[in-house]
């Protein structure tokens, strides 16, 4: 058993393993610049508490106080400090995306293998249900489901992963079929592996890049989606994200107090998470399948 | 019946089952908190308890749930208008009503943006495949990237702060001008009507154009390995010639399909952009819709979203089997 | 002219308007409204867009009598009105010769028809909570100008409650109306109101409205409003600054952005006009009275003497706003408040001290516990929204006296749901209620409390709150009509509710609207009450420069704009065909 295992090991290094697939991310420009920024971003949210200078629900100064030395980024209506709000809203975006791929990747994965090894009416039933779920208007059922629920992290994290699974899911049943017809597979379970072998430790693990690349525009998918959901007042009020920050500058005309910053800033910070989570996506598609790479190797 | 026949057939079919798959859970969700909607319309008009229970005898809640559900059912499929109920905000008027009134709004902002950005996007996607590595092929990477990386709203607030607030060159918001009193459809009208729906469209074709344009690109590059390709530029025909026509035609597909996948995004993103300009759209009901808590008009806006993106979906697939004659026999 | 001869007649405190140049402009509102006006038919009205349909109808339908601000009534289709000693029949004198829009008399059988109306759909009668369809026993028309009221038991609030709640309608139009409850509105509908809608269509989100040449006061100075329906997002501030509307109504937070600017006036009032009457808006936070421990007495006034209501006022409302009362009525109503109400100064060590004596511990976390050692972390619902504003200066306020307090977000559903069946601390309630103190006094008292986990569908027992004396007070409050006796009941009521503490009132919210200082001059300082849209407009003769009526499509925009899209296709076209030639 060992001996098969090694060699399905170096068949699938040669495809793309993950040692390799992490050290050639390393050493492509977009992965290094895509890594350094999210590192940058977790220690922000790991760090919330020290770097923050109020607590985001403290009334700390007069309303509306412009952006100073003492305030950032100014102070809202209650008199509350943004920047303190921008930096614990880091954390809880960073926290509602990551936990969100998860979700999306570990349902959409699940289904996707099973749907792809499974066959038959397994994969036939599975795949109609997901034909359904990516027609139905995603952003406008996650209003409509977070409205019933009611605002709040919970209801913002369970409308997400529904509504994002269904295409990760559909990518890797294909990417399962095309694994599976190849000849190492087969060979597996011709030797008589068993399937949950085969399952989990060939097919598994040649779609890590894919994997990996795909929870990476999740996370971006969810931070977007919740800042689409908190703008229109179904997020949390009484915890930041930076989509609520939005939604607080939206409705409290920011621009009229405090100036562009606290309006623009929250989608600033977005579009750099979703870039930096796009190059990392991207550095990982360019190892896997360099053909679409702009870098002209 | 001809293998055509049979793809449109299961095409449409699938197109059906989706359909009812979104008409269940458009009805059951609502259902799942036990709150009588009622309670709420009374609470808000401070209604006494008999208003309460007439109320809920004409919209029908205290019949048990299966009857309602086949009464739903009756009612938004064998019914032409479909009968959606009446909204409790706008009582008695009925939520088809609302909604034939914002539903062009919204149909004639999406569709606008939507073919400008298919257009551009696919012009910009045959250039940047033509010259791959080339400056517009790099730019048009980096602003796909920071496009999908955006809420689509977001751009929205930009530009309306920049060019309504600060410049001044478009209006805030709304479709028409309040002081416009010229008839629907003269001249000074529609010129008011497009005026008002510029910098709307003009968001939602910033947010989608570098999307298509990827698409056709990676495309392109996927078709110039085949072999027909490589054999016809063997044979010395012009490059662009080459792009043009094989290029074009059959990069176009992907295209065609991700308009269709997309749609239900556009129109997702549509609503909240409406929001932001307060444009008298679907997306605009709906926000206010959620704001009053009116939940037959939000069931009703799901439906017809629904149907909406389904009924495009179906469309794309037919135009799509008709452009590429291949897959007509999978 | 007539207009302010009017006012100052109806009102001694009026001074007499400066600015009566005539006008013939277009006086553009915009009016936040939760969606399009689809409706006007004038007993329906629904949820949240109820104001709005009430401010744009109250241009063409109007009532039998107007109310200041301070509860005081004056005449309006009715130029006089007298009841009887015990309360039981009521008489209303109409103006003579008055016509409606199309030149129909408008006289006694248009009232008469109106609430007959009323008592034939009951469902019609409780727009906006004045019910009166079961009060009367028949209505009369005397004369031509006169109406008499028969009622079935005495009711002393039916002054207010018929003459400011209820529209007058045209019978010539209504009595051809089959189905009166699918009646939705006409393009023009025939007015008794100063305004006439020009061809209204249902869903449009732009009403044009042009002066009545009938009007009871002669035809309006201004000539033409367009008003439109913004949504909740709209950015008010920017619209008014562009000159895209000369009059709307900022929230707090937006006209606090706007002060300073000085091509904008604002004007405020202490309440929200609904039909004929304000409306104030009111922020209340309920406790579940009948459940543990804010069934204590005490514990309910620990609470309020935590909360800082001045601070409420000023960053939750910008300042625009007072700090309520605890006998409940608005400060609008002052003749009503005995003085020496009890009142529960902000004091957070009194509040931690008051909890103490019962019992409540210091837990280990610094936060008080039940006198049985088990934490006590009580959850204030709302909605969200501008509600969270004030919950979180009350989280704050009742953290500082020891109490773990925290906000829940929760729907409107969860919200009734927890008031019916009486399961939740505290819930932030936003209401609106009329000046009259009948109506506030008696919004959250009952007789007899539903048992905590039984529906209660009638939100006056959603408190679960009831005492005897107050009830009494009430009710009989109702059977006599001298202000003394009235006084003193409503009096001894609030002494009873503000040292019960069933609900602590948190603030009276104003009304703010700001204008164009370039297009309407003369508001604040012809109404220093605050008169406001519908009324203020016409009361106030505002200057209306016709030069700035209006901002016509700018057509040069237009083109440029075209022109660019069009520029862009054109490179691209160009870009690809230079590769193909």
């Amino acid at each position: 058993m060992t001996e098969s295992r090694s060699r399905f090991a170096r068949l699938f290094h040669t495809e793309a393993g993950t040692d390799t697939v992490l050290l050639r991310l390393l050493h492509s420009k977009s992965g290094l610049v895509g890594i350094f920024i999210l590192a940058a971003l977790s220690a922000v949210a790991l760090l919330s508490s020290f770097i923050a200078p109020y607590s985001p629900y403290a009334i700390v100064a007069s309303p509306y106080l412009p952006p100073s030395q003492s305030h950032l980024l100014g102070t809202d209506g209650l008199g509350r400090d943004i920047f303190s709000q921008m930096i614990y809203g880091t954390r809880l975006s960073l926290e509602i995306g990551f936990v969100s791929a998860v979700g999306i990747t570990v349902i959409g994965t699940v289904v996707g293998v099973v749907s792809g090894f499974a066959g038959s009416y397994v994969d036939e039933a599975l795949m109609r249900f997901v034909d359904v779920m990516l027609v139905i208007p995603s952003i406008a059922f996650m209003i409509f489901v977070a409205t019933i629920m009611g605002p709040g992290v919970v209801s913002v994290l369970t409308v997400i992963i529904v509504f994002g699974w269904p295409p990760l899911s559909r990518m890797i049943r294909s990417q399962t079929l095309s694994i599976k017809r190849r000849g190492f597979v087969e060979s597996a379970v011709v030797s008589g592996s068993p399937r949950y072998y085969t399952l989990f430790r060939v097919i598994l693990p040649n779609m890590t890049s894919l994997i990996v690349a795909n929870a990476m525009l999740a996370v971006i998918y969810a931070i977007i989606a919740d800042a689409s959901l908190a703008f229109i007042g179904l997020a949390s009020t009484n915890s930041y994200s930076w989509g609520s920050v939005l939604y607080n500058a939206q409705i409290e005309g920011a621009i009229y107090h405090n100036g562009m910053l606290w309006i623009t800033l929250p989608g600033v910070a977005i579009a750099i998470t979703g870039i930096a989570m796009t190059l990392i996506a991207r550095a990982f598609g360019d190892i896997t399948d360099p053909r679409f790479s702009t870098e002209g190797r | 019946m001809s293998a055509y026949g049979r793809f449109l057939l299961r095409r449409a079919v699938y197109a059906v089952i989706t359909f009812f798959i979104a008409l269940v859970m458009i009805f059951i969700i609502p259902r799942l908190v036990a709150v009588n909607p009622v309670d709420i319309i009374a609470a808000s008009q401070q209604l006494p308890p008999s208003a309460i229970r007439q109320l809920t005898v004409e919209f029908g809640l205290n019949k048990p749930v299966y009857v309602q559900f086949l009464l739903y059912l009756k009612n938004v499929i064998l019914t032409f208008p479909p009968n959606l109920g009446f909204s409790y905000e706008y009582y008695p008027i009925s939520v088809w009503k609302l909604i034939s009134i914002s539903l062009p709004w919204t149909l004639f902002l999406v569709g606008t943006s939507v073919a400008i950005s298919a257009f551009l996007g696919t012009m910009m996607g045959l250039y940047a495949g033509m010259n791959r590595g080339g400056i517009l092929d790099r730019m048009m990477s980096y602003a796909a990237m920071t496009t999908q990386s955006l809420p689509y709203f977001w751009i929205a607030i930009v530009l309306q702060i920049l060019l309504a607030v600060v410049l001044r060159v478009f209006p805030i918001g709304g479709a028409i001008s309040i002081t416009d009193v010229s008839p629907p459809y003269s001249l000074p009208w529609i010129q008011d009507v497009v005026y008002h729906a510029l910098l709307p469209m003009i968001t939602i074709v910033i947010a989608t154009t570098p999307v298509y344009s990827i698409i056709m690109r990676n495309t392109l590059v996927d078709i110039v390995r085949e072999d027909y390709m490589v054999a016809a530029e063997a044979k010395g025909l012009k490059k662009s010639t080459l792009y043009n026509t094989y290029g074009l035609r059959n990069g176009i597909l992907p295209v065609v399909s991700l308009i269709a996948v997309h749609f239900g995004y556009v129109v997702g993103g549509a609503l909240l952009v409406e929001i932001v300009f307060s444009y008298p759209g679907v997306g605009t009901l709906l926000f206010n819709a959620i704001l009053s808590h009116d939940y037959p008009l939000i069931q009703g806006i799901f439906f017809i979203l629904a149907i909406t993106v389904i009924g495009a979906n179906f469309i794309a697939d037919v135009i799509y089997s008709y452009i590429d004659p291949r897959i007509r026999y999978t | 002219m007539l207009s302010t001869a009017f006012f100052v007649s109806a009102s001694d405190r009026a001074t007499a308007s400066t600015s009566t140049t005539s006008t013939s402009g277009t006086l553009t509102v915009g009016i936040v409204s939760p969606g399009a006006i689809t409706n006007l038919n004038p007993w329906l009205a629904g949820g949240q867009s109820a104001i709005t349909t009430d401010q744009l109808r109250g241009l063409f339908y109007i009532t039998l009598l107007l109310q200041a601000p301070n509860g005081t009534l004056m005449p309006q289709l009715a130029q006089s009105w007298s009841s009887n000693a015990n309360a039981t029949v009521y008489t209303f004198n109409l103006r003579p010769n008055m016509e409606w829009s199309d030149g129909t008399p408008l006289n006694a059988s248009d009232v008469v028809f109106s609430f007959n109306v009323l008592l034939q759909n009951p469902l019609f009668d409780t727009l906006n909570g004045f019910l009166v369809a079961s009060l009367i026993k028949k209505v009369t028309a005397l004369n031509s100008t006169a109406v008499r009221f028969t009622l079935v038991h005495p009711f002393s609030p039916f002054l207010q409650y018929a003459g400011l709640g209820k529209y007058i309608v045209p019978a010539h139009v209504f009595s051809q109306v089959s189905n009166l409850s699918n009646y939705t509105g006409s393009a023009n509908p025939v007015s008794d109101g100063p305004y006439m809608l020009v061809n209204w269509s249902a869903g449009a989100t732009v009403l044009h409205y042009k002066a009545n040449p009938h009007f009871y006061l002669g035809k309006p100075k201004i000539e033409n409003i367009a008003v439109e329906l913004l949504s909740p997002t709209a950015n008010i501030p920017a619209l008014l600054q562009t000159g895209e509307i000369t009059l709307a109504q900022p929230t707090p937070s937006q006209v606090a952005g706007l002060k300073g600017q000085s091509n904008i006036g604002v004007s405020f009032s202490p309440g929200v006009s609904i039909l004929s009457t304000y409306f104030d808006p009111a922020g209340l936070l309920m406790f579940d009275d009948a459940l543990y421990p804010y069934n204590v007495t005490l514990v309910r006034q620990a609470i309020a003497t935590s909360i800082n209501r001045t601070q409420i006022v000023d960053l939750a409302l910008n300042s625009y706003g007072t700090a309520g009362s605890q006998g409940q009525l608005p400060t609008s109503l002052t003749q009503w408040i005995p003085p020496n109400l009890p009142n529960y100064t902000f004091n957070p060590a009194k509040a931690r001290a008051m909890l103490q004596s019962i019992g409540f511990k210091n837990g280990t976390n610094g936060y008080l516990e039940f006198p049985n050692g088990t934490a006590w972390q009580p959850q204030i619902m709302d909605t969200g929204g501008s509600a969270s504003s004030v919950v979180s200066v009350i989280v704050q306020n009742l953290k500082a006296a020891g109490i773990d307090a925290s906000e829940s977000v929760v729907t409107i559903g969860s919200i009734v749901k927890g008031l019916q069946y009486g399961n939740f601390d505290m819930i932030l309630l936003g209401t609106s209620r009329p000046p009259i103190p009948d109506f506030v006094l008696g919004v959250f008292v009952t007789n007899s409390v539903t048992p905590v986990g039984t529906q209660e569908l009638d939100y006056h027992g959603w408190a679960r709150w009831s005492n005897a004396t107050v009830w009494n007070d009430l009710n009989q409050a109702r059977n006599v009509s001298s202000f003394t006796q009235q006084y003193n009941l409503y009096a001894n009521a609030q002494q009873i509710m503000a040292q019960q503490e069933p609900l602590v009132t948190l603030y009276y919210a104003q009304n703010i609207w700001a204008y164009s200082n370039a297009t309407i001059h003369g508001w604040s300082k012809v109404a220093p009450q605050g008169y406001q849209f519908p009324q203020a407009p016409l009361l106030m003769a505002l200057g209306v420069p016709s030069a700035s009526s209006g901002s016509p499509v700018n057509t040069t925009y237009l083109v440029i704009g075209v022109i660019a899209v069009l520029a862009i296709i054109g490179v691209a076209v160009y870009a690809v065909r230079k590769r193909k030639g």
